[in-house]
Order: structure tokens, then sequence, then C-alpha cells
């Protein structure tokens, strides 16, 4: 088994978007996996498999560093990386439809 | 009387006495035990957690079809009680404190909280802790925080910050409303109160303080979703009737407006004929659409046949939901857009590194040529679906002929795999592209001649016309849909539709929004299409205008080379609307 490290900057294009569900989500994913995985922000890191660090990094802000190493380090940074690309979809796909009574409250001009 | 203020996060008025909800939960005792009854206090916890779970389960169970996606809570509080480490962790204390069982889970969540507490970006979920902490606590010592569902009597439900189980627990017809001192508008407590119709204002200073139990109060969740919203306490009769009835007008009134309106023709004042469609991401959300007088689905958003599942849908759960939205909506047609999902998606499956610009990366129809095999068993699953009802495809983020003639060519392909395979299908299904790339809207005549109908997307068109993120706050306010080179790529987009005598329907955000209405009438625009609920606004507001007056606001926003100028245009002409 080759011993890989590899890391990747992902960026969270929406505030908000890794709020407890997603976070909660890649903690139990990157339990799946065998390599160790740390998740940093800023100058705070957590390892990815300890919820409530990840949790208190409340990284949702700018972005993440993931950092993996391990025989299957490659998996776990695009699977982990996919569930928060997932939670900012999500959020811009519930941007992208208006709410209730929409054309009322996005007026310019109008206090 | 006192009037305290949030914010409005379900709309409508109640009136009714509070029932104020400790929630920062109930004290244990911290109890030891002997050394011989470590090990039964361990199973003691494992137990409860399963069975906590399985309450969960319950809940899960009997409120999914009035929660729908809301539903996500419930699975992530599962997940935060199965967490393995969070479980030694509190095995732990009790082995080497001795501690009984529900001292221990006291113990760990009390500490973690703290520390959640502590950080105003994750103050927010401390209720989520308390409420699997409660969660717990009801098994391992058998009794219950206050319970919302054992109300004797419609009540306003006054707290410091609502769990969500306790909002989703509520009784719908014995919660008059809600009001929060915690909690913004994303706040689980929020949603849900929206979801279940229920008036609710969260974020309100001072009110566990400026309430007593039993006392009057009003509560107005305002009227936008997110917007101001008060709580009134202690008013006095005449109040308190003066709101009754204004709530009760309320609700006829738009009762009464939104069905004589159903019936009615989306006709502007000099008679000329517009046809409004809905825009939907479930198939039951076709039901909704009809009752608001949609004339088809302009927009069906696959993707969150996708991001509700978390995962590739099979062909199988792919077909039930477009069979579901073609049979309730035909002899209407059903618009099906093909997964418009982003870069981010191909990066999770291929191993890859995220992308630097997923905006300009493998999105959408890009990332549908990478992923072929997803592509082509939607595809499958449309051609089948599509005996079922008037079907159409609509393909995402076109830029170029070369990919409209592949993605034709991918469907014919899959269409004699169906007649090899002898599957009943469609054979001449009408496919469409969305304008919502500059160059397509510049290239339109040459699009006009391959695709049977345009879609704008103006959301996109927008952001890459401006080059503009509007999740960026920085620059945000450069997002400008009435900016003149919009207006002008809209203009030839329809230009070119109608001069090929195919059909240009809108269904970004803007076409919903009535401030650009009389601008999008102007440039030609015949077909909107806008979530269910905006449509009876929509249509009354057409019913206002003259086409005439549109092709001159619209004639005068294509000659401004100012946007400010261009928006005093539209503002000024807004001023006959306000009133709708």
């Amino acid at each position: 088994m080759t011993v890989c490290v590899v890391s990747a900057e992902v960026p969270i294009a929406r505030d908000e978007a890794l709020h407890l569900r997603p976070l909660v989500e890649l903690v139990a994913r990157a339990q799946q996996f065998k390599s160790r995985v740390v998740i940093s922000r800023g100058k705070r890191s957590a390892d990815a498999k300890e919820m409530m660090p990840v949790i208190q990094l409340a990284p949702e802000h700018g972005g993440v560093r993931l950092q993996a190493e391990g025989e299957d380090a490659r998996e776990v940074i695009a699977a982990l990386a996919a569930i928060i690309d997932q939670a900012v979809q999500r959020v811009m796909a519930e941007e992208a439809q208006p709410q209730n009574g929409a054309g009322e409250g996005t007026t310019r001009g109008d206090p | 009387m006192e009037t305290l203020d949030g914010i409005g996060v379900s709309q409508g008025v109640a009136v009714g006495r509070a029932v104020v909800i400790q929630t920062t939960g109930a004290s244990v005792r911290r109890r030891h035990v002997e050394q011989d009854q470590v090990q039964a206090e361990e199973a003691r916890y494992t137990d409860a957690v399963d069975t906590a779970i399985q309450h969960i389960r319950d809940d899960q169970n009997r409120l999914a079809p009035r929660l729908g996606e809301n539903l996500a809570i419930f699975e992530t509080h599962i997940r935060m009680l199965d967490d393995p480490r969070i479980r030694r962790n509190v095995i732990d204390r009790i082995r080497t404190k001795r501690l009984a069982a529900e001292a221990a889970v006291d113990e760990y969540i009390r500490e973690q909280v703290q520390l959640l507490a502590e950080d105003p970006d994750t103050a927010r979920w401390v209720a989520d802790f308390y409420d699997v902490q409660s969660r717990l606590q009801r098994v391992l010592l058998g009794r219950s925080s206050t319970e919302v569902r054992e109300l004797a009597e419609p009540s306003i439900i006054v707290a410091e910050n609502l769990m969500p189980s306790q909002t989703v627990g509520f009784e719908r017809d014995k919660v008059l409303a809600i009001a929060m001192e915690k909690g913004g508008k994303t706040s689980h407590t929020a949603i849900i109160a929206n979801a279940l119709g229920i008036p609710a204002v969260v974020g309100v200073r001072d009110l566990i303080e400026s309430v007593s139990a039993g006392e009057w109060v009003i509560v107005d969740g305002g009227s936008t979703d997110g917007g101001p919203g008060h709580v009134m306490v202690g008013p006095d009769d005449d109040t308190r009737n003066r709101y009754s009835d204004r709530e009760r007008d309320r609700i006829e009134l738009t009762r009464s407006t939104l069905d004589k309106l159903i019936t009615l023709p989306a006709e502007t004042l000099d008679g000329r004929r517009i046809t409004l469609y809905a825009n939907i991401e479930f198939p039951e959300e076709a039901q909704t659409a009809l009752e608001n007088g949609a004339e088809g689905i302009g927009l069906y958003r696959t993707e969150y046949l996708y991001l509700e599942k978390g995962r590739e849908p099979t062909e199988e759960e792919h077909f039930e939901a477009y069979r579901a939205a073609a049979e309730l909506m035909w002899p209407r047609p059903v618009v099906i857009r093909t997964f418009d999902l982003g870069a981010d998606k191909a990066t999770g499956t291929s191993g890859q590194a995220p992308e630097q610009n997923p905006f300009l990366g493998c999105r959408s129809i890009r990332l549908c040529f990478e992923r072929p095999g997803m592509f082509r068993s939607q595809i499958r699953a449309i051609l089948r679906a599509s005996l079922h009802g008037y079907v159409k495809i609509l393909l995402p983020m076109i830029t170029s002929l070369a990919e409209l003639r592949r993605a034709k060519g991918i469907v014919a392909e899959v269409c004699e795999e169906l007649d090899d395979a002898g599957i009943e299908h469609e054979k001449d299904i009408e496919i469409g592209i969305m304008i919502e790339v500059p160059s397509a809207a510049l290239m339109a005549e040459a699009f006009a001649k391959e695709a049977d109908f345009f879609s704008i997307g103006t959301n996109d068109l927008i952001q890459y016309t401006l080059a503009v993120d509007r999740g960026n706050p920085v620059v945000a306010h450069l997002f400008e849909p009435a900016h003149p080179a919009v207006a002008r790529l809209i203009r030839h987009t329809i230009h070119a539709g109608d001069a090929a005598g195919i059909p240009v329907a809108m269904c970004g955000q803007m076409s919903g929004d009535l401030a650009f209405l009389i601008l999008l009438l102007g440039l030609g625009l015949r077909q909107f299409s806008t979530s269910p609920k905006a449509l009876p606004r929509l249509k009354r507001a057409i019913r206002e205008l003259k086409l005439t007056d549109a092709f001159e606001v619209a004639d005068q926003v294509l000659k401004q080379a100012d946007i400010d100028t261009a928006l005093h245009i539209l503002a000024d002409h807004r001023g006959d609307l306000a009133e709708l």
C-alpha cells in the first residue's frame, strides 16, 4: 500500500453553507476512511474525525484546508470536498429559488 | 402595552395567551455509582442512545408528510448521538469518574455547549445540543422537559430558544405563534415554523423578562420573511380585537383575490395574452403550481433530486419523479432541465482537487458530458416519462452550437437504445436550451435554428455578463438585473426566438420580480416562469399594465448608458404597482 499525503483548499462561496448538518455529515464520512485527516480554518485546525472539535472550528467563512495522510488520502479528500461543495450548492440553489411573495421584497428604490 | 422588535421569519399575526418555555437543559444530579455498577451504567448509556435514536426516527416518520426536506435536522441529531468518539468520551467519564450515565452525559454536553457558546459563530447550535441531551435524559431519567404537545389550549409559545424537536412536536392547532429571544432567520426553528405556517418572530431582545406566563401577547410575523416582526406584550381588549379582525380580513382577502385571479387570464390591459409557468424542484409542487394558476412547468430543477439524496439518483427515481409531475400537469407542458450541478460534484467523484473557479469550470452541461452515464440515465428517464404527459428537455449552460449538437446526439442515441430494448418513449421530444451565458445570447439566431425553444436564465446571465458574484457581499451591489447590457442581451434573445418562430421564456429570479415586469414585457417577453406562489401577484400586475407603456419603458432603458438612470425609469413606473 502506498501512503500518500494530499491536501486541498476548499473555497466556501457562501457563509452559513457549512452549518451543523454538513459538518456532522463530514465527520461521519471522514470516519469511514483509514487516512488521518485534518481540517483547518486560518490558524486553527481539528482532526476531521472528531465531531466536537470540527464543529467548534465553525469553518464557514472563506474556506477550509483539508489535509490527509494514508492509503486512501485522495479518496477521503475528494469525499469531504464534495460534502462541502454540496452544502454550498444547496445554499445557492435555495437562493436561486424565489421565496414566498418574491417580487415584493426585492424592489430597488423602495425602503 | 410594550412592543418588542425582532425578525419576522414566518408571516401572519396571532393573538393569544403566552406559554413560557425554559429550554436550557434541566439540571441533573451528579450521581456516582459503585465500581461494580460501572459496566451496567455503560450499558444503560449505550441502550439509551439506541432508544433515543429510535425516538428520533419515530418523530421523523410521524412528521415526514408535514416537513418534507426539513427532516434533515433529525438526521443530524442521529449522527450526533451515534458518533463513536462522543460515545467513547461519555463512556470514559462513566469509567474513570464512576459517574452515572445521565451525569456523564450532562457533564460532557455542558462542557461542549460552553465552548460553543463562547464563539458567536457556533452559539446558534447550542439549542441542537440541548435538544440531543434532553432526548437522552428523557430516556435515562424517564422524564421530559416542557412538552409543547401537552398544551391544554391554543397558546403563543414564548421561549429563549426553542429546540427544533420541540417545534416539530407542536400540534399545529395548539400553537398560535412562536416568539423567541434567540435565533435568526436561518435557525432551524425559524425554518420549521415557516414550513408549518406558524407565525413566528425570533431574535426578540429582552423577551423572556418582559413576558409572564398566561399574559396576553400579540405576535406579528411581519410581511416579508426575514423582515421586521413584532411582539406586543399586554395589549388591551381593543388592540386585541383590532388585530384579530385584521388577521381574519387579511386571510379572507388573500384567499378571495387568489380564487378570483386563478380563473382569469394573464392579459395586459390592451389585450395581450401572457403565458405563466411555474418553477419547481419536486414533483409534489406541481399541485401548488396548478392551484396558483400555472399553465405549465417552465422549469423543473432536477438537481434537487441529486441534492436531496446526496447521491446520483437511479433511472427509476428520475422516472418516478418526472412521471408524477407530467401526469399532474397534463395536458400542460413540463420543461425538465437536465442536471445543473456545479463543478464541485465532479471533484467529489473523480478525486481531483477542487476547482479554483467553479463557475467557469466543469459545471452543468459540461459536467454531464464528463459523466455520460449519469446524463444518459437522466435522459432515458425523461424520454420514458414523456409518454405520461407533455414533456420537454431543457439543456443548461449551453455556450456553443457544438455543445447543443453533442447533447442532441446523446438524446438520439438514447432513443435508439430504448428502441432496441423495445421500451416505449416519445420519439420527437422538444429540446430547448437555457440562454444564460452571453455567448449564447449573442449567437441566439444560430441557436434558434437548432433548438426548439429558449429559456432565459437571468441569475447566470447577469452574473456572467457583469462579472459579479452576488454571493460576495463586497461586489453584490453590482449585480443589477436592469443593467442596459443585460436588457440588450435579453432583447436580442427574444427577437432571435421570435424571428425563428420558437418560444422564449424566462425562468430566472428576474421573471418573478414585479420591479422588472414592465421592462420585460417591453423587451418582448411573453412567457414567464417563476415560483408557484409568486404567480397570482405576477398575474395581477400583468392585468394592470399596458403593453404600449411597456414598450416605451423598455425603449428608454435600452437607450441608457447609465444604470442609475435606467433604475430611475423603472422606479417611476413601479410606483403604480406598489399597492399590488
